[in-house]
């Protein structure tokens, strides 16, 4: 059965090329989070991303470009916003999302 | 759909937290209030999302075009705590004690877990001194700290506070206002990204561009070792837009304040509460730069004009409503007393996370927690400063 993740994403402001790319993804559903809060003194915008496991594999290519070009993402989980500088960081955190994983183990 | 989206972002950006289905009649008379107040503005009703978590953030968000309020209890709560800490200077232990445990909350809601533990630990220690005989973290009330009927009960005839004298009537009062500013902020914020306030923009842009100017130029004679690196940034076009766009919905958020209290409450309680309201923030504000180890000068000068430009604003409220106030002129005795109470716990909690006999005496006693489990890391942190929380759920304590 394919499993389908809901994922809080921050993107940096200035570059949202990012977004067009990660809409073309099939099974992978994009809505950008207007909020008052983001908006105001935070250099980053909010993206709710809801896609399958390959989907999600097929974002971890995107992103690899993105990384390259010195940008970050963040991963917003359980209150803390967790920096990813490369496509490691990215898959490793996801595989600690994944709603198949049963432990909850991570670095404090 | 976009419930489930909205579920996801407030559970995502929100732990520990809990939802409260059930609006209870304080926070139904706050939000009546609001929609009543944009009804006559605009057609916006959003619907209303309360929470209570560790982020303690109010916010309007749109998610495919669906406009929702997300209003975080726990903001009410600290602004409570805050004004009663405030309202009694005597007190210096409470002051640092809750100030140990709004460090330890920005550092747990950055994911420093390790890094929040000797703060944690500290809180956990001030307040067994504080509080000797009874257990319980005093700091932690219930979540029905403002009860509706006590205001019914105790109406005054005589509207008028003493702000040194406050009674926890009044301080409820000042507690309502307060959230009450706070969301109107966000919703002004929001109706000026969907250009709705248009002219509201043009007709005040100027004023806000000269005080701006004018409070910046005071601060950077008044500080002369301002670095230049400090300097570029406050300079930047950026940082003035974004700060021009706070100074307007400070503007916008204290009409629509006085258009909802005024029936209720004095010009003069409300201005009290503004007032309050805009030091808590800053001081908020300063911690959360404290706990990820800025510099805090954006913040200072964001805050300080910010500050001055709020103080004329209210100002300009009391002549309106022809009160003559001693609350507002700069040196007010009210952010002398705040500089006393909060202000100067600065390098207490800067010292605080350079500790190192604290530092080891934590970790001797709960480092074990901290080596590979993310999740008992964080409950030992919760539960030392107060937070009964268990599978990322608050246990609500009545």
């Amino acid at each position: 059965m394919t499993e389908t993740l809901n994922l809080t994403m921050l993107v940096e402001k200035d570059n949202f090329e990012i977004l067009t790319q990660i809409k073309q993804i099939h099974d992978l559903e994009i809505s950008v989070v207007e909020s008052s809060r983001f908006d105001g003194d935070i250099a980053f915008i909010p993206i709710i991303i809801t896609a399958s496991t390959i989907a999600i594999k097929q974002l971890s290519v995107i992103l690899q470009v993105y990384f390259k070009s010195k940008k970050q993402i963040k991963i917003v989980s359980k209150g803390m916003q967790i920096t990813c500088n490369s496509v490691d960081e990215f898959e490793k955190i996801i595989t600690l999302l994944s709603p198949n994983k049963k432990d909850e183990k991570g670095e404090a | 759909m976009k419930k489930e989206k909205l579920n996801t972002y407030i559970s995502d950006t929100r732990f520990p937290f809990c939802t409260d289905d059930s609006m209870d009649e304080y926070y139904n008379n706050i939000f009546s209030s609001i929609k009543n107040i944009l009804s006559n503005f605009s057609n916006i009703t959003p619907p209303v999302y309360l929470v209570y978590s560790l982020y303690r953030q109010s916010e309007i968000i749109s998610i495919d075009n669906e406009l929702s309020i997300i209003y975080d209890r726990y903001l009410g709560e600290t602004l409570h705590q805050m004004t009663k800490i405030f309202m009694s200077p005597q007190e210096e232990l409470k002051a640092t004690a809750f100030s140990c445990k709004l460090l330890t909350e920005a550092l747990r809601r950055n994911g420093m877990l390790k890094k929040a533990l000797p703060s944690a630990y500290l809180t956990q220690r001030l307040l067994k001194e504080i509080y000797a005989d009874d257990s319980k973290n005093k700091f932690h009330i219930s979540l029905k700290y403002f009860e509706i009927d006590d205001l019914r009960k105790h109406k005054r005839k005589n509207n008028e506070i003493n702000i040194f004298e406050c009674d926890l009537l009044t301080i409820r009062q000042i507690t309502a206002i307060s959230e009450v500013f706070v969301i109107f902020h966000e919703i002004s914020h929001f109706l000026f990204k969907k250009n709705m306030i248009n002219d509201f923009i043009k007709q005040n842009l100027d004023e806000c561009e000269q005080s701006l100017n004018h409070s910046s130029t005071m601060i950077q004679h008044l500080i002369s070792n301002v670095q230049k690196s400090t300097k570029k940034v406050f300079e930047s076009d950026d940082f003035r837009v974004n700060l021009l766009e706070e100074m307007l919905c400070d503007k916008l958020a204290i009409e629509f304040t006085f258009a909802s209290a005024r029936n209720n409450y004095t010009a003069d309680n409300i201005v009290l509460s503004i007032l309050l309201c805009s030091l808590h923030l800053r001081w908020l504000k300063q911690i959360d730069s404290i706990a990820n180890c800025d510099d805090g000068s954006n913040q200072f000068y964001d805050s300080t004009i910010r500050g001055y430009w709020l103080r004329d604003l209210l100002s300009h409220e009391l002549e309106k409503n022809k009160m003559i106030s001693h609350l507002i002129y700069k040196s007010s005795p009210i952010v002398e007393q705040y500089q006393y109470v909060f202000l100067s716990r600065s390098s207490t909690i800067l010292k605080i996370l350079n500790n190192k006999e604290l530092i080891d005496e934590s970790n001797l006693m709960f480092g074990e927690y901290f080596n590979s489990d993310m999740i008992s890391a964080s409950v030992i942190i919760d539960s030392l400063i107060g937070w009964n929380t268990y599978d990322g759920n608050i246990s609500k304590s009545k």
